[in-house]
C-alpha cells in the first residue's frame, strides 16, 4: 500500500509553487470581475432573508395601499379606475405590476409579498453602473454599493411591496444617462441618444410618483443655483461649471413642463397630490411665530422600537454614513474652493452637487416635519435619495484609506455589524421592533369570517396595521363595508378580532384591549377568537 | 441580414414570443413566470438600449443590464398610458400582445441599426474601464446559485407556506347569519336557539360533538356530527336557561374525535331578565 510522506507544517511554502504568476493573475482577474455578480448574489440573499423571515407572510400599510391600488387596476383594467382604490400620486408602478400579472399569471399577493423583494435585488446593478460613472472607478463604485446595502431606511423601502423600487431604479437611471450625457457632448448620435433616454426615463419617474419628480426638481434646481454661485464666486473652481449650469437650467425647465403635463392634462389623480401642499406656509409661520408645544412627527419613529438604544444602535449606519459623508463632502469642497484640488470630471463634480441638492432638501424636508404638514416624516422618506448619493461620496473617501490589516479586519468586522443591524431593522424584526409587520394563517381565517359575517361594522384588529394590511394583500378590501379599528378606545368597536399575538403586540406597546373582548364569544380557531360586545340596550345589534 | 439575425437579438425575438405564447395560452407556471419577468422587465429595454446604443463595445454588461432593466419599466410605464387611453384597456391579453409587439419593433430597429456599415463608436476616454464578466464555469456558478436562491424562495413561501395549517372553525352567528343580532335576554324557562357552524379543515374528516353548558351545567348536547375534509356544518341547538344570576355566560364546547375537555370554546353572555 502506498503512502504519501507527511510534510510538516513549518515546509509549506506560502504560495504553491508551480501556480505561475500569470495564473494567479488570472484568478484575481476573475475575483474582480465576479465582484458584481457576487454583491448581487449578496442582494438577493438580503431579499430571501426578508421573505423567509416571516414566511412570506408580511404586510405593512404602504405595500397594502399599493396592492389595493393594483388590484383595482388588474380588475377594471382602467388607468384611473372607476371603483377601488386609485394611487393619486403616479400609476407607474401599478402598471408595471399589472403588465408583470398579465405576462407570469402569478397572484397579486405572490408578486408583491415574494416576487418583489427578490426583484429589489435587480437594484445593485443600476446603482453599481451610476457609481462608477460618479466616481470613475470600478473600486470606489463597488464600496458605495456596499455601504448602500447596509442602509436599513434603504433596504426597507425597497424591499417592501410599494411604489419605491420602481422609483429608485428609474432615479439611479435618470442620474446615470444625465451623467453619461456629459461625456458624450462631442458625439451628437449618442448624445442625443442619452438625452432622450433621461427625458424617457424622467417621464416614467413622475408617472410612478410626482412627489418624487418634485423632490427631483428641486434637487436639480439646488444644483442650478449652486453651480451659479460657485461660477459667480469662484470662477477658477473648473471650467465645467458654466457647461452644467446651462444644461441642469434647461433640464429643470424641461422636467417643470413634464411634470406640469402630467398632472393637468394626463393623470387627473394627480392633482389631488397637489392639496399636501396646501396651507404649508401658514404651518411653517405658526411653527416659527408661535411658543405652541407640537406633536413631535418623529415620536412614532422612535417609539416603534423597544427601546431607544436599541433604535440608535439599529440606525448606527445611517449615521455614519451621513456624517463621513459630510466629512469627505465638506473636505472635497474645501480643496476645489483653495484651488488645491479641482474635480476629476463631470462624474465627480455632479456627485458632489447632487448630493448637496439632496442634502438640502432633507434639511427642507426637516423643516417640513416640524410644520407638521400633511405628509408626515417627510425627513424619512427623502433619506433614501440622500443615501443612494452619500454612499458615493463616503465611499470616495474610503476608497483613498489604505488600513493597517488589523483595522482593515475591524472595519469588515463593524460592516458585518452594520449589515445585520440593517437586516434587523428593515424587517423589523419583533426582537426589536414594535410594529409588527409579519401575520399568521390562523389570523387570515379569522379575518376571511369575520368580514364574511359582519356588515358595516367597526372592527378591532390590533393595535397597528399587520393583520389587516395582511388581510388587504391576500384578499382586497372589505366587501361588506367593514372598518379596520386600531384605536381600542374607539365607542364605535363592537367586535375584535384577538389572537395571542395581538395579545402579546399590545402588552408590548402598553395598549388596552377594546371594551368587545369582555363579551361574547363567537368564534374560535384555536388561535384566534372574535368577540363581540354584549347589547346595553334594545338598539345595539 | 443572415449576419444579423445571428446575434443575439434573435433570441430576443424568440424568448418574447413565448413568454407571449405561455401567457396567452396559460402555460406551466414555472415557465410562465421566468418567461415573463424576462419579457417584462429586462427585453423590452434590452432591445431599445441595443437601437440606441448598436455596439457591441458601447457599453459593457453592468451598463447594458442597468439600460434593459430601467428601460423596460419606462417603456412600461409610457405603453399603459397609451393602452388606458385606447379602447382595449390594461386588459390581459392587450397587455401582453402589444409590449411583444413593442419589443419586436424595437428589436427590429436595433437590428437595422446594427447593420448599418459605418457606425460611430462611442469613445469615451475618461470613464473607468469596462467591467469584464467572469470567465464561464465562474458566471455559471454565480448565476445557478442565485437562481437556486431566487427560485428556492419562491417555492418554498408559494407552495408550501402559504398553506392553512390544519384547523377547524367553530362559529356562531345570529338569526340574519351575521355576527350580530344574538339572544341577550331571554326569561327564564323560554327556549332560546342559535346557530351554529363547524368548518372543518383538518384535511381529514373528523367526528364532532357540541355541548351548551350553563356554568358546569350541560343544557343541551349536539351529535356526533361528521364532517369530510373541507366540508362544513351548520345547524341549530337549542336550550332552555334556569333561573340563577342576571347576566351569565353560557358555553359551547366543541369537541373532536371524542378528545375529552373541549376542542373549541364559544361563550355568549345572556340576561335572563325576569331573575332580577
Amino acid at each position: 500500500m502506498r503512502t504519501w510522506p507527511a510534510v510538516p507544517l513549518r515546509s509549506r511554502p506560502a504560495a504553491l509553487p508551480y501556480v505561475s504568476a500569470g495564473l494567479r493573475a488570472s484568478v484575481k482577474d476573475q475575483v474582480v470581475a465576479s465582484l458584481p455578480i457576487v454583491i448581487v448574489l449578496y442582494a438577493i440573499v438580503i431579499a430571501a432573508y426578508f421573505v423567509l423571515r416571516y414566511a412570506g407572510q408580511w404586510a405593512e400599510g404602504d405595500t397594502a395601499a399599493i396592492t389595493l391600488a393594483i388590484r383595482s387596476m388588474w380588475e377594471t383594467g382602467e388607468l384611473v379606475p372607476h371603483t377601488g382604490l386609485v394611487y393619486p400620486s403616479g400609476y407607474g408602478h401599478t402598471a408595471v405590476s399589472i403588465m408583470i400579472l398579465a405576462f407570469t399569471g402569478m397572484s397579486i399577493d405572490t408578486l408583491q409579498q415574494i416576487v418583489g423583494p427578490l426583484m429589489a435585488a435587480l437594484l445593485v446593478l443600476p446603482a453599481l453602473a451610476l457609481y462608477r460613472e460618479l466616481t470613475s472607478s470600478n473600486r470606489t463604485a463597488l464600496i458605495a454599493v456596499v455601504l448602500l446595502l447596509i442602509q436599513p431606511e434603504f433596504l426597507f423601502v425597497v424591499l417592501r411591496g410599494s411604489h419605491e423600487r420602481t422609483l429608485r431604479l428609474l432615479m439611479l437611471m435618470a442620474l446615470l444617462l444625465l451623467v453619461r450625457s456629459f461625456r458624450y457632448r462631442s458625439q451628437p448620435a449618442a448624445y442625443v441618444a442619452h438625452v432622450l433616454l433621461f427625458y424617457l426615463t424622467v417621464y416614467a419617474l413622475i408617472a410612478t410618483n410626482i412627489l418624487f419628480g418634485f423632490s427631483f426638481i428641486v434637487a436639480i434646481a439646488i444644483v442650478v443655483v449652486t453651480v451659479w454661485l460657485w461660477s459667480s464666486w469662484f470662477p477658477r473652481v473648473w471650467g465645467g461649471l458654466p457647461a452644467l449650469s446651462g444644461r441642469l437650467t434647461f433640464i429643470t425647465i424641461a422636467v417643470l413642463i413634464i411634470g406640469f403635463t402630467f398632472i393637468f392634462y394626463m393623470y387627473d389623480p394627480a392633482k389631488m397630490t397637489l392639496q399636501a401642499f396646501n396651507g404649508i406656509l401658514n404651518k411653517l409661520a405658526a411653527l416659527l411665530l408661535t411658543t405652541q408645544a407640537t406633536s413631535s412627527p418623529y415620536q412614532t419613529v422612535t417609539g416603534g422600537w423597544v427601546s431607544l438604544p436599541v433604535y440608535f444602535l439599529l440606525s448606527s449606519g445611517t449615521y455614519l454614513l451621513i456624517l463621513g459623508s459630510i466629512v469627505v463632502w465638506a473636505r472635497q469642497g474645501y480643496l476645489w474652493l483653495r484651488g488645491a484640488a479641482r474635480p476629476a470630471g463631470p462624474g465627480q463634480a455632479l456627485l458632489w452637487l447632487l448630493y448637496t441638492g439632496f442634502a438640502v432638501q432633507g434639511m427642507l424636508a426637516a423643516v417640513s416635519d416640524l410644520t407638521g404638514n400633511a405628509m408626515n416624516n417627510l425627513q424619512l422618506r427623502s433619506f433614501p435619495s440622500f443615501a443612494m448619493l452619500a454612499a458615493p461620496m463616503l465611499a470616495t473617501g474610503l476608497a483613498e484609506w489604505r488600513p493597517w490589516p488589523s483595522l482593515r479586519l475591524a472595519t469588515g468586522v463593524l460592516v458585518g455589524m452594520l449589515a445585520a443591524c440593517a437586516l434587523l431593522k428593515a424587517t423589523n424584526d419583533p426582537l426589536v421592533s414594535n410594529q409588527w409587520t409579519f401575520y399568521t394563517r390562523d389570523e387570515m381565517t379569522a379575518m376571511r369570517w369575520v368580514d364574511a359575517h359582519s356588515e358595516h361594522t367597526h372592527i378591532w384588529t390590533g393595535p397597528n396595521e399587520r393583520v389587516t394590511a395582511g388581510y388587504s394583500v391576500e384578499h382586497g378590501p372589505s366587501l361588506a363595508g367593514n372598518v379596520w379599528v386600531g384605536t381600542p378606545e374607539v365607542r364605535t368597536v363592537r367586535v375584535a378580532v384577538l389572537s395571542d399575538l395581538l395579545y402579546l403586540q399590545s402588552v408590548r406597546l402598553r395598549q388596552a384591549l377594546p371594551p368587545a373582548v369582555a363579551g361574547s364569544r363567537v368564534y374560535d380557531n384555536g388561535a384566534v377568537q372574535v368577540y363581540r360586545a354584549v347589547p346595553t340596550s334594545p338598539y345595539q345589534r | 441580414m443572415m449576419q444579423v439575425m445571428r446575434n443575439e437579438l434573435s433570441g430576443l425575438v424568440v424568448v418574447a414570443l413565448a413568454a407571449c405564447a405561455a401567457a396567452l395560452f396559460d402555460g406551466p407556471p414555472a415557465l410562465r413566470i421566468l418567461l415573463g419577468l424576462v419579457a417584462v422587465l429586462f427585453l423590452p429595454g434590452y432591445a431599445l438600449a441595443a437601437a440606441a446604443f448598436p455596439n457591441r463595445e458601447d457599453l459593457d454588461w453592468v451598463s447594458r443590464t442597468t439600460m434593459s432593466l430601467a428601460l423596460s419599466l419606462a417603456l412600461v410605464i409610457v405603453l399603459a398610458f397609451v393602452l388606458g387611453q385606447s379602447p382595449w384597456g390594461l386588459q390581459e391579453a392587450p397587455l401582453v400582445v402589444t409590449l411583444t409587439g413593442l419589443t419586436l419593433l424595437i428589436a427590429a430597429v436595433a437590428a437595422v441599426r446594427r447593420s448599418w456599415p459605418a457606425r460611430a463608436r462611442l469613445i469615451a476616454a475618461d470613464r473607468p474601464g469596462p467591467w469584464p464578466l467572469p470567465g464561464g464555469t465562474t458566471l455559471l456558478l454565480l448565476i445557478g446559485l442565485g437562481g437556486a436562491i431566487v427560485f428556492g424562495t419562491m417555492a418554498f413561501t408559494a407552495i408550501w407556506s402559504r398553506q392553512d395549517t390544519p384547523h377547524t372553525e367553530f362559529f356562531v352567528v345570529g338569526e340574519t347569519g351575521l355576527a350580530q343580532d344574538y339572544p341577550w335576554s331571554v326569561r327564564p324557562g323560554e327556549r332560546v336557539a342559535v346557530a351554529l357552524g363547524i368548518a372543518n379543515h383538518e384535511r381529514a374528516p373528523a367526528q364532532y360533538r357540541v355541548i351548551v353548558e350553563d356554568g358546569q351545567v350541560p343544557l343541551a348536547e349536539t351529535g356526533p356530527l361528521l364532517v369530510e375534509a373541507g366540508e362544513s356544518w351548520t345547524g341549530s341547538v337549542s336550550f332552555t336557561p334556569d333561573r340563577g344570576p342576571a347576566d351569565r355566560p353560557i358555553d359551547f364546547v366543541l369537541e373532536k374525535d371524542g378528545q375529552p375537555n373541549g376542542y373549541r370554546h364559544l361563550r355568549l353572555w345572556l340576561d335572563v331578565a325576569d331573575s332580577r
